[in-house]
């Protein structure tokens, strides 16, 4: 019997461990054998251990406003990828709130909406916002219509900001749609009956019921944020560096593979460390 | 709930409905005309060049009569001679194979040309697009890329032979070499002509509006470096997006040469770059000729032939050499030594050298030929735009015009690029 059930799970798990391995593991294990090795001049690298990759990452550079200019695209990264996040809370949950009060068509109707979007392709959105923050585009064309000052807004970190936003709010709006339908009204009578307020009622009962929903969605939003690559290119023009920016960088242009490899281990490893921190400390809350 | 409130909900969910429609309409509009904005460009430049092809074919000789040069005479003689094989433009059949993959810098090759030729010999061509050469080496580095012929510039060819990533040509399969200008031929990057042969050539400088400048041309580098000068015209500035060209470009201003590599000249670049980034609306190697036109863009580091298909849609676009000098480059037809389809590849260049096709492709490109014999076969209209708009290069600009080189050392440009864009 036990056999049996061994060969069935090894049948079931099998083609996605070897996926995995093949797909995950071991291009992520090339990435950091790479990391450690000496860049050719022409691209690849050489096959000589060497933490060049790393001391130039760390290297301290006084003209730089942190560190070196490199740990300050880290840093930025990292903070735009959290005023995302924040942004698209914001927005996300009074909309995800008023569509789950709607009766059910009209909730399927709006949860439509928010999904219309994908019908299109992301880089032809992102284009299009190019049109409306031009220094000739919709919003610069009306303002001076108005005869106002224009405003200048491509490629500056407010249109990337506004492209990232523009771009995650729907992974925020629908994990958190999800957990606000499911919450429990008669909740909110018990609140009532023991004579709290409605500000008390939605911290005290409401948000942290509807807690799983706003954690999914700021880890949807924050990760592809961090490493975002389209919306800094085109709404940043080229201008504009976030992580997404200096890795490609690294890997084409600038043909320095191992430098590369390092950035995206040390991008890793912060990650996955946050990730951890937000599960234990979940755990414990779960405890209590 | 009574009825009343049941038609608000049935208003609010027309509203959102249409709001929707028209929201995601304008989506399709200012996204269409993205790529409708540089389609007519090259639409109407293709057309007319085809148009002027068509004219021209018949009454070559009648064109080249009107002439009096000899050399021109001898070109028609040759034109005459091509007219002759001209059915032979696609190969031996049984070798051809029915696609090539190409891989070309954006707005270089004439959509028609690819038409015709896959019209002619029954090859498909597939073409994408690359914006600088370190994408295109780390393109063919990573290898099985799939591309029979790629583009690659002056030293460009350099790396990719050093590298083993180039296939030899085989001259039996390229008569048409003949048509080339020997001038042009055996540069310093591939001596023999092994591996490459010249596409088009052109150079590098400041494209302008004249709107934005009254007082005539931009006269040094100045323009675009100095703080307080790129910064009057904050957001309307662009450079290329491209290590080589714009950390040349900035030691040039600084008094040395395109290629420096010393580590003090290198930093000071770096400065001047990181300033003048501030002022910038972006690095951009792709769409400047778009900008330029729509005149979204007023002041732009770029190559020459580019910016005169923005003067051919906007005749405010100019161009000028800098009195510190510019760039002169010339990109070329290689094979990647893995190509599948060599003999096909082969086949085209051999089509792209024939002096029709090559004249047709400068009256598109608006850049250089190398390909003497399409010389006179150029529009007139071609030599008028380059003309007015400075494009076309005297002796005097041709003496402050330096080559890309590249050594080991050179890889210190990567360095200076990357502090640069990480700022």
């Amino acid at each position: 019997m036990g056999k049996r059930r061994s060969v069935y799970l090894s049948f079931l798990l099998g083609p996605g461990a070897f996926w995995l391995l093949m797909f995950f593991v071991i291009p992520s294990l090339l990435v950091v054998v790479y990391s450690f090795m000496e860049r050719s001049s022409s691209g690849g690298v050489i096959w000589n251990f060497s933490l060049e990759a790393y001391t130039k990452l760390f290297a301290f550079d006084p003209d730089s406003l942190f560190v070196n200019d490199f740990v300050v695209i880290f840093l930025r990264s990292f903070w735009w990828a959290i005023l995302t996040t924040v942004a698209c809370l914001l927005i996300g949950y009074p909309l995800a709130f008023y569509i789950a009060q709607q009766k059910p068509f009209t909730r399927t109707v709006m949860l439509f909406m928010v999904m219309i979007p994908f019908w299109t392709n992301f880089l032809v959105r992102t284009y299009a916002w190019k049109f409306i923050l031009n220094n000739n585009g919709l919003i610069n064309t009306f303002l001076s219509e108005l005869s106002l000052p224009r405003v200048p807004l491509i490629n500056t970190p407010t249109a990337v900001l506004i492209g990232l936003v523009y771009g995650s709010l729907p992974f925020m709006v629908l994990p958190l749609y999800a957990s606000i339908e499911k919450f429990d009204y008669t909740l909110v009578e018990a609140g009532q009956d023991l004579g709290a307020n409605y500000f008390r009622i939605f911290t005290r009962v409401f948000l942290p019921l509807t807690m799983p929903g706003v954690a999914a969605g700021c880890i949807l939003v924050f990760i592809p944020a961090v490493g975002q690559y389209v919306v800094p290119t085109i709404l940043g023009g080229g201008k504009v560096s976030m992580l997404g920016n200096l890795l490609a960088q690294q890997f084409g242009a600038a043909l320095n593979w191992p430098f590369g490899s390092a950035i995206a281990v040390i991008f890793m490893i912060l990650l996955m460390a946050g990730v951890l921190i937000y599960f234990t400390v979940e755990r414990e809350e779960e405890a209590i | 709930m009574t009825g009343n409130s049941k038609s608000h909900w049935l208003l609010i969910l027309i509203v959102s409905i249409t709001l929707g429609l028209i929201v995601s309409a304008c989506g399709g509009q200012t996204a269409a005309p993205a790529a409708e904005e540089a389609a007519p460009t090259e639409e109407s430049v293709a057309e007319e060049s085809a148009d002027q092809a068509i004219a021209e074919a018949p009454g070559a000789e009648e064109a080249a009569e009107s002439a009096v040069e000899v050399e021109v005479e001898k070109a028609k003689d040759e034109v005459a001679a091509e007219e002759a094989t001209a059915s032979d433009h696609c190969g031996d059949p049984s070798q051809l194979a029915t696609e090539l993959n190409i891989f070309n810098w954006a707005e270089y090759m004439d959509p028609d040309i690819l038409t015709q030729f896959e019209e002619e010999c029954g090859v498909t061509i597939t073409q994408d697009l690359y914006s600088s050469n370190e994408d295109l080496i780390a393109k063919l580095l990573a290898g099985n890329s799939g591309y029979d012929l790629v583009f690659p510039s002056d030293y460009a060819v350099q790396i990719l032979i050093s590298e083993g990533l180039l296939a030899e040509l085989d001259k039996a399969n390229i008569p048409n070499i003949k048509n080339l200008n020997p001038n042009l031929m055996g540069m310093y990057y591939d001596p023999d002509n092994i591996y490459s042969v010249p596409y088009q050539w052109g150079t590098t400088g400041l494209a302008y509006n004249v709107t934005a400048f009254p007082d005539g041309p931009p006269e040094s580098w100045g323009a675009i470096f100095e703080p307080d000068q790129v910064c009057n015209l904050s957001g309307f500035v662009t450079m290329l997006d491209d290590e080589r060209e714009v950390i040349g470009a900035a030691l040039l201003y600084l008094g040395y040469s395109y290629n420096e590599t010393d580590p003090e000249a290198q930093k000071k670049a770096e400065e001047l770059l990181k300033a003048q980034k501030e002022c910038l609306a972006g690095y951009d190697s792709d769409n400047f000729t778009a900008s330029l036109t729509s005149e979204e863009i007023l002041l732009a580091h770029a190559w020459s032939g580019g910016t005169a298909l923005a003067r051919a849609e906007n005749e405010n676009v100019a161009y000028t050499i800098p009195k510190e000098g510019g760039t002169i480059w010339q990109d070329n037809m290689t094979i990647p030594a893995d190509a599948p389809r060599k003999y096909t590849a082969e086949v085209f260049i051999n089509y792209i050298l024939d002096p029709e096709i090559g004249a047709q492709l400068s009256n598109w490109t608006y850049y250089f030929t190398p390909n003497q014999a399409a010389e006179p076969l150029l529009d007139e209209e071609y030599f008028n735009l380059l003309e007015s708009g400075g494009m076309l290069v005297d002796d005097e600009t041709r003496e402050t015009l330096q080559w890309i080189e590249r050594n080991d050392e050179t890889i210190i440009f990567s360095d200076t690029w990357t502090a640069v864009k990480a700022q």
